[in-house]
C-alpha cells in the first residue's frame, strides 16, 4: 500500500476554494497544530522534559504544557523567540501566499526565491487564483494553437513548430490590469490576436504569430 | 546533546470485514467538511510525528486496554453542539490501523473501546482485513 500525506494538493485547493472562513481556519489550524507538535518534537530531540524547557525559557511547566496543546496554545511572538533561543534554532514569522502553505502541508517541494520586494507584497488568495486561471488559459490556448496548425495541414510538425515558436519568443508577460496575455511573439514579428473560444467569460486575449 | 531524527510517514489504514464493510471509512465520509478538515489537520501532523512523540494531549496509549490506543481531536464547537471525536486503533509496522471512530459522549468510552477491541481480535484471527484510508 502506498504512503502519501493526508492532505493532497488537490484536496487543499478544494478546501481553500470553499471560502474565506475555510481559509482562515486552515491558517489557524496549521499554526496551532504546527507550533504544538514542533515544540514537542524539538523537546524530544533534546530529551528535555517540560520543566527543563520551562527553566531554559524562563517560564512555568504549565505554560509549556499549554504550548504543546493545540487546542489552547496561543503563544506570543516573544515567547516563540525565547523558545527558539532555548533550542538554538531560527524562527521564521512571515506572511506567505496560500500556494506556499499548500505546498508545505501537502509535502510538495517549492522554490523559495528569498528576500525580495515581491516576497513582501504577498498576493492574496484571489489574486493568486486569477493568475492560476490565466495559466490554465495559456495551456488551453496552446492546445487550440496546436489544433489550428493541425487543421492547416501541419499536423506532423505542429508540436515541433509550437516549441520552436516558444523558444524564439520574447519573454512571456502577463498583465492583469489589461487582461492581455502575450505569448509566442517572435522577436520583431507581428502578432495576430485571437480570443480563446473555450473561455469567453474571462476576457483574456491570446496573441499568436500572424 | 541531540540525535539525528529519522524521517517517517505513517500510513493510515482502516478496519474492513465482510460483515461490517469499511466502518471507519464510512464514518470519515459522513463528517461535515469543516469537521473533516480539523480531523485531517491533526492526522496530517501525526503522520510525520515520530512514534515516541505520539503522546498526550492528542494521543492516549490506553495502557491495559488490550493493545488498542486512541487518537484525540480538539473539541469542535458548532451550531449542532460540541463534538469530541476519537479514533481507536493500533500500530503495526509503519502503519496505524483505525479500528473504530466515534464522537465520544462520555469520559470513559467503554462501548467504543469494546468495538475497537473486538475488531482488533478479528484482525488477529484473520477474520477481517485492512484497507487504505481515503480522506480526499
Amino acid at each position: 500500500m502506498s504512503t502519501r500525506l493526508i492532505w493532497t494538493k488537490k484536496a487543499l485547493l478544494a478546501r481553500l476554494h470553499r471560502g474565506y472562513e475555510a481559509r482562515k481556519k486552515f491558517v489557524e489550524s496549521q499554526i496551532s497544530n504546527g507550533i504544538a507538535f514542533q515544540i514537542r518534537a524539538l523537546r524530544s530531540r533534546e530529551r528535555w522534559n517540560q520543566s527543563e524547557l520551562a527553566e531554559k525559557v524562563g517560564t512555568t511547566q504549565n505554560q509549556i504544557y499549554r504550548l504543546e496543546k493545540p487546542s489552547v496554545t496561543k503563544p506570543t511572538i516573544s515567547t516563540l523567540k525565547k523558545i527558539a533561543a532555548a533550542f538554538d534554532v531560527a524562527l521564521v514569522v512571515r506572511f506567505v501566499p496560500f500556494s506556499q502553505l499548500v505546498d508545505w502541508v501537502s509535502g510538495t517541494p517549492f522554490l523559495d526565491t528569498g528576500l525580495s520586494t515581491k516576497a513582501f507584497a504577498v498576493p492574496s488568495f484571489e489574486t493568486e487564483n486569477a493568475l492560476f486561471e490565466a495559466g490554465v488559459m495559456i495551456e488551453n490556448a496552446e492546445k487550440e494553437i496546436i489544433a489550428q496548425l493541425s487543421r492547416m495541414g501541419a499536423a506532423a510538425n505542429a508540436t515541433t513548430a509550437l516549441t520552436e515558436c516558444q523558444q524564439s519568443a520574447e519573454p512571456i508577460s502577463t498583465t492583469r490590469e489589461t487582461k492581455v496575455v502575450v505569448i509566442y511573439g517572435p522577436a520583431g514579428g507581428q502578432n495576430k490576436r485571437v480570443r480563446n473560444p473555450t473561455r469567453p467569460r474571462s476576457g483574456v486575449d491570446v496573441q499568436i504569430p500572424a | 546533546m541531540s540525535d539525528e531524527v529519522e524521517d517517517c510517514i505513517w500510513t493510515f489504514l482502516g478496519f474492513e470485514s465482510a460483515k461490517e464493510g469499511r466502518p471507519v471509512q464510512t464514518w470519515f465520509d459522513g463528517l461535515p467538511p469543516d469537521h473533516l478538515d480539523a480531523v485531517k489537520d491533526r492526522l496530517g501532523v501525526l503522520q510525520v510525528t515520530s512514534r515516541g512523540d505520539w503522546d498526550e494531549p492528542f494521543f492516549d496509549p490506553l495502557i491495559g486496554e488490550g493493545g488498542i490506543s486512541e487518537i484525540k481531536f480538539d473539541p469542535i464547537k458548532c451550531m449542532k453542539g460540541q463534538f469530541y471525536y476519537r479514533v481507536y486503533g493500533f500500530f503495526e509496522d509503519e502503519a496505524y490501523i483505525f479500528l473504530h471512530a466515534t464522537n465520544k459522549k462520555v469520559k470513559n468510552d467503554r462501548p467504543g473501546k469494546a468495538i475497537a477491541k473486538r475488531r482488533l481480535h478479528e484482525l488477529q484471527e484473520s477474520r477481517a482485513d485492512v484497507h487504505q484510508i481515503d480522506l480526499d
